[in-house]
């Protein structure tokens, strides 16, 4: 879907609390974060439960989205990957509930507008190689690190390392 | 400079993703929050981690559908009272003012105050009274230290405020702070710091019992 489409859907949400638009991001999304959930670590009961979760948010502040800003792809993965983080901290530490940390080092009012859209991340994300999304996939988003990747790809520890900063520096050449 | 600008890649990009440890969460929020340049890498960066989620393999949820998801949340409880707080951003969230710290003094001119982000992690700052040197050493794991007040040079450079300067083991240096303000910096240090010269076997010493103690607390 492409995210003008995702975009109006939201604003219907944010500003007439339209439950069909809702059910189409519902149908869109769930299983997109469920599935990023499952594979960044959650178990299918964690899942489905921060799954809902974020989807309940996305319901109730709908209205705060600003297309200026973000794509709605990024929106609702920085919810996702918030509420993701919570959970991982709450499960070490029962007193976390005090203070709401993740929001205070997310939150802050970021006025780069960047005027690409999803589609232009979606396409730069196909431009790399199956090798290379393996390797961001098993860094950036399980969190493994490049010795363990190393000896999971059975691949030289200095390697690891290397591609996966010629990676980063070639994305941020689209900058 | 260019291997360090590689380190600040991974860190922005493993932040975006939200992979990153609440400590160095902590060090990229504070050095997003004083470099606006790199807050629209940090916006590029979230928009590629965003578009993945386009590439996963529908994993449809069993247990609720979007009727459970339409329910009002309760209004959030209001913020905590405004705090009076001198330092901006998100180290605001650890700390009211450089001037209340409790600081420890570790040598003359070097004080330096550790405090817990999570149970596990734990960020320091460093306060360097004008022109000290600290004695070369070098890192077992990697160093950030990023400057949030004054500045200091070492023999690869001047680090002004919102700098980020990342060690290791093949960098070896010897900081000595701006002979006019000093620095006070943010550091997170992945393991103890490794001295050399003549004062080394003492100072090693010092600092392995630290980091016992430290550990065993």
């Amino acid at each position: 879907m492409e995210n003008k489409e995702l975009s109006n859907l939201l604003s219907k949400i944010g500003n007439q609390k339209d439950r069909l638009a809702f059910k189409s991001i519902f149908e869109y999304f769930a299983p997109r974060i469920n599935a990023y959930l499952i594979k960044t670590g959650s178990n299918k009961d964690l899942a489905e439960d921060l799954t809902q979760e974020v989807m309940t948010v996305i319901w109730n502040k709908a209205d705060l989205y600003n297309s200026m800003k973000s794509n709605v792809s990024t929106w609702i993965f920085t919810i996702a990957r918030n509420k993701r983080i919570d959970s991982l901290r709450k499960k070490k530490d029962p007193k976390y509930n005090e203070i709401d940390l993740i929001s205070s080092l997310y939150d802050q009012e970021n006025e780069e507008k960047l005027s690409e859209d999803n589609n232009f991340f979606h396409k730069l994300s196909q431009k790399l190689n199956e090798n290379d999304k393996i390797l961001i996939n098993m860094n950036f988003f399980e969190g493994k690190t490049h010795k363990i990747i190393s000896e999971t790809l059975e691949i030289p520890l200095g390697t690891v390392k290397s591609r996966i900063r010629k990676i980063l520096s070639k994305l941020r050449e689209n900058i | 400079m260019e291997k360090s600008s590689n380190l600040k890649n991974e860190l922005i990009f493993s932040y975006a993703a939200g992979t990153a440890s609440i400590n160095k969460s902590l060090l990229a929020a504070t050095y997003l929050f004083l470099n606006s340049n790199e807050r629209k890498v940090f916006s590029f960066f979230e928009g590629i981690c965003g578009s993945t989620l386009n590439n996963y393999q529908k994993i449809k949820p069993k247990k609720f559908t979007a009727e459970d998801c339409m329910i009002e949340n309760k209004p959030s409880q209001s913020k905590s009272e405004i705090k009076n707080i001198d330092i901006n951003g998100p180290l605001g969230n650890f700390i009211d003012s450089y001037n209340k710290i409790n600081w420890k003094k570790i040598f003359k001119g070097f004080d330096e105050y550790e405090f817990s982000v999570s149970p596990s992690e734990k960020a320091k700052l460093i306060k360097l009274a004008p022109n000290t040197r600290i004695p070369l050493h070098s890192h077992q794991g990697q160093e950030y230290v990023l400057v949030l007040e004054g500045s200091f040079k070492d023999e690869f450079g001047t680090y002004k405020k919102g700098d980020l300067q990342i060690n290791d083991l093949r960098i070896k240096h010897t900081p000595v702070s701006c002979p006019i303000n000093g620095c006070i910096c943010l550091s997170i240090v992945e393991n103890d710091l490794i001295f050399y010269g003549p004062f080394a076997p003492i100072l090693n010493i010092i600092t392995f019992l630290k980091s016992f103690f430290s550990f065993n607390k």
